[in-house]
Order: C-alpha cells, then structure tokens, then sequence
C-alpha cells in the first residue's frame, strides 16, 4: 500500500535514506531549511514509523590554549629537531638553555618516554627518530571542536592528551534519527504530496507521482480590493452618456465667471439677492473680469435691465452699473454656459448642455455643500412649446430609469413659464430634482436670439445619493479607502 | 424662498369653505407655494419670491378663490381720499415714501402676529432686508395730526419713545442701544449723523428703516391702519403699498388715498395702479404648444385675478390688478393661464428627435485614462474644488483663485493643483491594507490675467503610489503602462523640485514636452502632513496632451 507523504516530508525521509543516521543539526544544514521545521517532519515521520529517533551519547572535544599551541609540533618533536641540528649530541644544558627549563623538562621526559632518546651522565644521546602526526591533527580538529560516538573515540590519544591537558571532554546526549526499513521501502513507493503545483512538477513529469494537498476551500480568502472607478463620477458620465444619445452637444464654462455672463445677461437684477455674498463666492484675487469685446451685448443688457427696451416689458427700472457686471465670482449656476453658448451659436435646431462645478457660499453639512455638480441643458428651435421642454424632460428622466415625474409651477429669474420638477424614487418617494423654463424674452432679447429657447437644470448630487442610499452629501467627496473599497456597485 | 405660518382655519375663513389638508397642499402646489408642514391647525407653507402678494392670509386666499372658481377677475376695492397729506423733504438715503390708510381691518390676537409675518417677510424678500424697502404699521386713531412729514434729522435732536419702549431717547441711542438700531442702524444713517424720520405733526411716528415709535403702535383693537413705505426705489415703494393696502382690504376694508408732496411734484398714494396688457391667443398656444380658444384663455385668466375681455377674435385686452407685481411681459401671463390649466394637465411632447453626438474627444480620452488605471490597481478619488490656501501654501504655491466671502478657511481657494488634497486623502488612509494606489482627474484653476474671466483652466491627473516600503518605480512604472497604451510617448528627465526628494524627482515629457512631474515626496513634506509612509507621487496636465493629439 502507497503510503502518502507531504513534499517536506519526502524530502526529509530521502536525505535520511542518503545519511542513513544523523542529527538534527546536520540534516537541517543539510536540507537547507530550518531546525524547527525539519523537527516537525521528523516527528511525521517517526509518527509513521518510517524512522526512528534515539538518544545517543556523545562525547564533545575541544583544544585547549596548551593543545592549540602544540599543535604544529609537539614538545618532544621539537626536542629531536634541535638534538639533530646539534649532531645527534647534547648536554642537558644546552638543551635546557634552547628550550627553556619548563618545556625542556616536558620535551626530555616525553622523547625518553618514547624511547627517541637516551640520557647517560648528562648528556643526550638520539636513538631513534619519530613524528606524531596523529596527535597533531587530532588537535588541529579539536581546536575546532570535535563530536565523537562512543566507538569512534581514539581512547589511545585521549588519556595521554587528556594527562597532558592538551584537551577537554564533555559528555552530551544527542538526539539521532535515522531511516528505518518501512522508511526505506516507503521511499519506494511513497506518493508525495505537495502544496504548489509548479511548472518544474509539469513539465519534468513529477506530478505522476504526487498529490496534490488539497485546500481548505471553504476557508475566507485573504481580502484584495480591486482599482476602481470614483462612483458619483461613473454617475455623471452616465448622465453625459445619456445626454449624447439624445443629440446633445457640449458647451464650454468657467469656474471663474463675470457676474454679467452669471446674473446679467439672464435679466437678474443687480439688486437681486442671489447676488449678494450669502448666496454667491465673491473673490479677494483676482477681483475684476473684462467684457472688452462685447459691447453689443452689454449695450443690450443695460437697456432692457433699465426699461425692457423694445422687448414689450417693463425691465427692472434701475440704473444698471457695469462695475457690478465686472466683478469676479465663482460661477453660481451652470445657465451662464448656456448664455455663452447662445450668444455664440444661432443655428437652429440647437440642443446643448454643460456639467460642472458651481458654487454657493453654504456650510459644510450633511445636506449641503459650498460646491455641487450642476446640469443645464438648452434646447432651441423653431416653434419650441413649454409642453416640448416637459417632454424632452421626460425623456431625459425616461432614458435615466426614472418613469414618474410631477411638475410644479417655479420661479427662476430667467425663465417663463418656469416649473419645478420632482422625480419618484423607490424607497425614497418624491424628490426634488429639476428647474425648467422656458427663457424670458428679455434674455432672448439680451442674447440677440430669435427662437424658442426651453432650459432646465439639476444638481446631480442629490439624485446620485437616491441611487446610491446615501444620506449624506459629504460621502460623495469621502477620501476614506476603506469606505470606497467596500462600496457596493449598482447594477 | 419664504415659509409663512398660516392657520388653516384662517384661509378657510377667507376663502369661505373647509377643505381637506390634501385638497390645499394640491391647490398650493398649483400655484407654487409648497406645504413644508402641516400640524393639525398650521401650515407652514413655502412661496415663491415672485408673489409678496400672496405672504399674507387674505392674499393666499385671494389667488385660491380664482383657481376654485368662487371669486373671478379682479378684485375691486372701495377707495376714497383721506385729509391726510404728506410733506417730502427728501432723505439722501432713502428719498421715497408711499402711505396709505386701510380702514375696518379690524386687528385681533391672530391677525396681529399674520401682520407682523406679512411685514417682515416683505422686508426680508422684496426689501432686500430693509435696504431697498421698509414697512411701517401704525393705529390711524392714534395720529396725533393729519399733517405729516418725511425728512432728514440730526440723530442727536430728536427724541422718542420706541415702539414697545416706555422712555423717550435720542434717536442715536435708538440707534447704539436698541437691537434694531443695531441690526438696521447703517442702512440710512448718513455722515453718522442724519438719518430719515416721519413726522405726525410733532411727533415722530417712525425712524425708517429702523424702528416705529410707540405713540402709534398697533394693537388688538386696533381698527383702521395707516401703512408707511420707505425706500430707494420709487417704483417698488409704491408698488408694495399697493400690495399691502390691497391684501389688507381683502378683509371688508376700505382704501384711503393720502396726498404726497415732494418738493417738485405731488402726487396721490397709494397708487392702485392697474397696468393692461394685449395678449394675443396664438402667442399663447405657441408658447404653450396648446390650441386654447378666446373664450378658454379669458376664462383661465380671469381664474388667475385678472380682468381679460376680448380685443379682437384672437387677442384680448388684460387689466393687472395692482399686487401683481411680478408680471413684467405678456410671457409672465402666459405662465399663469398655465398654472391655471395645471401643469400636470399639460401633455409633454417630446420635440422632433435629434440624432445621437459623439461623446466630445476630451471625455473619452479621459475616461479611456480612468479605465486603464483602474485596470492598474488606482482607486479613483472625488475631490473637492475648493481647497484651503493654508495647505497650498504649506507646498510652497503662491498664486491661486481666492474667495472673499468663504464659508471656512478650509475651502477658501480654488485648486490649482491636485497635490495637496492627494496627500490629505493619504493622510486620512495610513490605516488600511497596503499598499495605497489613488488618483484623481480634476480640473484646477490658474490665475491668468490675458483671459476675460483672468484664469484659466486645465485638465490634470494626480496619481500616488503610498505602502511601508515604496520605490520610484511603484508609479513610475503603472503611469508609463497607462500613457502608453494611449499610444503616447513617455520619458522622464531627472530635475530638482520642492516637494520631491533630491535625486528621486523628475520631470515627465510626453511627445517631446514637459507635461508633469514624479516622484517621492520629502520626509520634511510628510511630516507637515502627519503621514508615516513613503510616497511616490505624479501630476501630470491632461488638457495640453489633448490640445497638442487633437492638432
């Protein structure tokens, strides 16, 4: 029967059947991984029966300072160079005065010992020639430390190195491991399982003989979150998308606006409230715009602001200031587009529309901010009809996904007839979205147009938050990634 | 737009009948006035800006009348003159003044606080606050003389009692002492010494636009009223006597004219002035899309309290009654023959369909840049226009669009880099998973004194690459895979730059020029905004890319 082995473990049990009996220390350096991993596969192992841990003894030997410096030659070595060097012949005293009196008494008794010498009447006579290469490298590889078994200690060297204090032993149990029969039969036949299936196991083959770990599919996966796109941006794309179909072009708008284009050429007056700073940015830099170049139309703005001129209406009755109509602000409402626009372009038919930031002074709140998303769109023909500005609503609002609409009678400045438009949304019910109208024949006027001109407008930000459940109007500019990675997308 | 509190057994009294709260919010909605709120005996209701005649009870009622059908044309009102006159010395700062008398109004508990409404809502709306025009009310019994006077006065040499005051003071200390004097005290005051007082022989009835005097004050019981209007417009002055004298004598009163003299003319107020109107049937029906008849028009007209009889078999002649005050141009007739049909009675007609149009060049190429980056790993980011001139000029920018009335000093400049919100976003996200990949496509604001509107604008692309360990390569990488798929070419030049670390800045040059910059931020910069993780960091200008491909 195959036994079924994990990729660590086979290899643990084949580097064993090559070293047959090791330690833990060895197989580890020797596999490359670490102690404690090759620890807990051995324990798998041994678990399996597959090999076998016991405790052996060991007998750790280390040089000492006197066994390193001897190491090169031996006193008694050294002894017998000096003594040929000499002719074979010496006295003591000589000896003595070559060597010095404690190495000298050490190097005599040793080579006599070994019968290398004799000693007659004070004097050295060499008697045979000899070397110990053994001890010295017996030492050489204790001054690195040596671990030895039982069996393979040279027992002849060690008391005599012992004796001379050239070395020390320390006993230690050590744990061994080493293969056993079923291990070695097992490595025969064993199926080795592994976590990663690699394009090595594919194409050497190898995966014929393994298994692949399997997973724990049921587990949470690690959480990524993909790149995506700003939701309330996707939202007024969508909106332009739907705009485009419907033959819409659109118009160029600034941010920094005169307030002749954003209240003047659409007939509000300058003493109109929306003007003043609570309701309109006015700026400390740069302050004052130019109307260089449009003397036509600025001409045609103070008669019909003053008397209504030749349009058939009364004007504001007011001595209208081009100072005021030069001032700087950040633009209130996206219809100053259309007012450039239409100066610009007679052509009829004509349907256009711009989106974009406008601004009013509004603190910062969970219902408001001193900035939002505005859509205007314009759409002039001959014969243009009130009933025609409501239809092309609805078809808007139709084309959006929003069927019910309900229109109620408005004011705007600039538009007559002008209608208040309310959206139904599910789950949410009627809400306030649009402002409509047809332009004022002032305005008309004001613009130098001869058509019909049907107008509407909406902030984007209050319909993109019904789509989106949301409650507040900050969520909309929310930074935190964590609430926009976890974001639900509609669909 | 204004809200008024009325009580609804106040306009079933003027109109006559009971309605249910569903039948006044539908009939209100008809005629653009909103139910906010309803407790069980008060509406609270929103009207429009265009109608001060309707911020009073009687003038609500008035406009329900029509729309019902109980009452049609236009109201007429008994008027005769009074022995009343007024003498005019002309203020600087508030040269015009229009009075009248209402005689039964009647003033009770209720009606009381309605006038009080009626008043400061006209100061707020057509009054722009006072300053253009300001209303007075005071009990004609309690005149001390007929004979009464408008001028200028030294604020030091003149004494009265203020209106629910109990000692006379000097009209500067009316001025320094009393909350009104406070809130209104400039709007008149010239050389901080003269300012506008009306006289009832003596005594000084009003300090316009500030204050009444109580020797006049009006109070339960109060019978006839005798109303003064202030201000720097002749027209509106008399304009909102009319609406006021004609909302008053809706309750059964009678009209009493006073003769005003100015110094080079006289003349009679209030004026009642009823202006007319032709209004052709087949302007009508164009603008409307409609194919109303004579008779329809007329009919829809008179519902809405206007006099119309026919002219011609397709024009008719229109009498506006004196608190219309909104109907500028025969368009303005038109919308109300609207409302009366009901908007919602109005079939909208798509007009002829129009073929689909390219999505403009700019837009695609925007959004082609969003999706690759997306693709990429980069979150997108909505970030505000307005942004604080503090923090930009932490990073050194200096020139920039700046508001003069900003709501907080965080928002109160226009962005002329995304950078600095871009480090903000980073520095409120140190706490999610690793590593953080944003951008951003946004406009920003120049200052440009050559343009009419002395900025300009441009399109740019901040991106930022923020984790424990970050490298050059992090963004550069990502951004050169994203201009290169939109088949630009992409270099960097090495350069020194204040926000980046020396040695890891460069400058990115796509199709031959320079069109933005790379790379890591300064621990220095990091450290101004709080953040402990390296950055890596691009802006790059998306409108001149375009403008220079489109060419």
């Amino acid at each position: 029967m195959a036994i079924t082995l994990s990729e660590g473990e086979y290899k643990v049990l084949k580097k064993l059947a090559e070293l047959k009996k090791t330690s833990l220390e060895e197989l580890a350096s020797e596999l490359g991984m670490t102690k404690p991993s090759v620890s807990a596969y051995v324990e798998m192992l041994s678990s399996k029966n597959l090999v076998r841990v016991v405790e052996e003894k060991y007998y750790i030997i280390k040089a000492t300072e006197e066994g390193i410096r001897w190491s090169k030659e031996l006193p008694e070595e050294l002894l017998l160079r000096k003594l040929e060097e000499l002719g074979g012949k010496a006295s003591i005293k000589q000896i003595t005065e070559i060597l010095g009196k404690n190495i000298s008494t050490i190097a005599l008794a040793w080579a006599k010992k070994r019968g290398w010498i004799e000693i007659k009447a004070g004097q050295l006579f060499l008697r045979k020639k000899g070397e110990l290469s053994r001890i010295r490298e017996f030492l050489v590889k204790a001054a690195k430390g040596l671990v030895l078994r039982a069996e393979e200690l040279p027992r002849d060297l060690l008391s005599e190195l012992k004796r001379r204090k050239m070395i020390v032993i320390e006993e230690e149990k050590r744990k061994i491991i080493e293969i056993t029969e079923d291990g070695l039969k097992a490595l025969e036949k064993a199926v080795v399982e592994i976590g990663v299936l690699t394009s090595d196991i594919i194409s050497s083959g190898r995966w014929r003989n393994i298994r692949l770990k399997p997973y724990n599919v049921e587990a949470e996966p690690p959480r990524v979150y993909p790149g995506r796109k700003h939701f309330f941006i996707d939202f007024i794309e969508e909106v332009r998308r739907v705009l485009h179909d419907m033959g819409f072009v659109e118009m160029k708008s600034y941010y920094v606006e005169t307030e002749f284009w954003n209240f003047d050429v659409l007939f509000q007056a300058q003493d109109h409230p929306a003007r003043e700073v609570h309701d309109t940015f006015h700026l400390a830099y740069p302050r004052e715009g130019s109307l260089e170049g449009y003397e036509d139309i600025v001409e045609r703005v103070r008669i019909i602001h003053e008397t209504g001129g030749n349009t058939g209406s009364r004007g504001w009755g007011y001595k209208w200031s081009p100072e005021i109509a030069r001032r700087l602000i950040l633009r209130s409402q996206m219809t100053s587009a259309s007012a450039r626009y239409l100066y610009e372009h007679k052509d009829i038919p004509l349907r256009a529309y711009a989106i974009g930031k406008v601004f009013r002074p509004d603190e910062v709140s969970a219902k408001r901010l001193p900035e939002f998303y505005q859509f205007d769109g314009i759409v002039m023909d001959r014969d243009l009809s009130f009933r025609n500005l409501l239809g092309i609503i609805k078809e808007f609002f139709w084309r959006l996904g929003i069927k019910q609409l309900k229109f109620k009678p408005g004011y705007f400045p600039f538009t007559e007839p002008s209608v208040e438009g309310y959206v139904y949304i599910e789950g949410l019910g009627w809400i306030e979205v649009f402002g409509a109208g047809m332009f004022r024949p002032e305005v008309l006027a004001i613009l130098g147009v001869e058509h019909p001109v049907a107008a509407w407008g909406m902030g984007l930000e209050r319909i993109a938050m019904a789509f989106h459940g949301l409650n507040d109007i900050r969520l909309l500019y929310s930074t935190d990634l964590f609430f926009l990675r976890n974001m639900k997308v509609k669909w | 737009m204004p809200v008024i509190r009325v009580p609804k057994y106040r306009l079933e009294q003027v109109i006559g009948r009971t309605l249910s709260l569903e039948e006044l919010e539908e009939l209100l909605f008809r005629l653009k006035c909103e139910v906010e709120s309803a407790s069980e005996d008060i509406l609270e209701i929103e009207l429009n800006s265009d109608r001060p005649d309707m911020l009073i009870t009687e003038g609500l009622g008035r406009a329900l009348k029509g729309i019902l059908g109980i009452e049609k044309g236009m109201p007429s009102y008994t008027i005769q003159q009074t022995s009343i006159t007024v003498r005019v010395d002309p203020p600087p700062t508030r040269p015009y003044i229009a009075v009248g008398v209402v005689y039964n109004v009647r003033v009770d508990y209720d009606f009381i606080e309605e006038l009080i409404q009626f008043q400061e809502k006209l100061h707020i709306t057509y009054g722009r606050n006072r300053k253009k025009i300001a209303i007075g009310f005071h009990d004609l019994s309690k005149l001390p003389s007929n004979q009464i006077y408008y001028k200028e006065v030294d604020v030091d040499k003149v004494r009265f009692i203020p209106l629910h005051g109990s000692e006379p003071m000097t009209a500067r200390k009316v001025l320094e002492k009393l909350k009104q004097g406070q809130e209104y005290g400039r709007i008149s005051l010239r050389e901080d010494k003269y300012h506008p007082m009306l006289f009832s022989g003596n005594h000084v009835i009003a300090m316009p636009p500030v204050i009444n005097a109580d020797i006049t004050r009006v109070e339960p019981g109060t019978k006839d009223l005798f109303i003064d209007v202030t201000g720097t417009n002749r027209e509106a002055v008399e304009k909102v006597l009319d609406i006021i004298v004609t909302g008053l004598a809706e309750r059964g009163g009678v009209i009493g004219k006073v003769r005003v003299h100015y110094p080079e003319h006289e003349t009679w107020t209030p004026i009642l002035r009823v202006d007319k109107k032709e209004l052709g049937a087949n302007y009508v029906n164009k603008v409307l899309g409609l194919k109303l008849n004579l008779k329809e028009i007329i009919e829809h007209l008179q519902r809405m309290r206007f006099n119309a009889k026919p002219l011609s078999d397709n024009r008719v002649l229109v009498e506006i009654p004196p608190f219309r005050v909104d109907i500028l141009h025969s368009i303005d007739l038109v919308e109300d023959i609207a409302m009366s049909i009901g908007y919602d009675n109005l079939e909208p007609e798509p007009p002829q369909p129009s073929l689909p149009t390219m999505v403009g060049d700019k837009h695609r190429f925007l959004n082609r840049l969003r999706e690759i980056l997306v693709g990429l790993g980069f979150q997108e980011l909505h970030l505000y226009m307005l942004t604080s001139s503090k923090s930009l000029e932490k990073l050194g920018y200096r020139e920039f669009v700046k508001l003069a009335n900003p709501v907080t000093e965080e928002l109160d400049a226009l962005r002329p880099t995304l950078i600095n919100q871009i480090l903000n976003a980073l520095k409120m996200n140190q706490h999610v998973e690793m590593p953080v990949k944003v951008f951003a496509i946004g406009d920003i604001v120049l200052v440009d004194y050559s343009k009419e509107t002395r900025t300009s604008e441009q399109t740019v692309l901040s991106a930022a690459y923020m984790s424990g360990k970050a490298s050059f390569e992090d963004l550069q990488a990502p951004l050169y895979a994203a201009l290169r798929t939109l088949g630009l070419n992409v270099m960097a030049k090495k350069i020194e730059h204040q926000l980046f670390i020396n040695g890891r800045a460069a400058r990115i040059i796509i199709d031959g020029e320079e069109r933005g910059v790379l790379g890591e931020i300064k621990p220095e910069i990091l450290e101004l905004f709080q953040i402990k993780y390296p950055i890596i960091l691009c802006e790059v200008n998306l409108t001149r890319i375009w403008n220079k491909r489109r060419k």
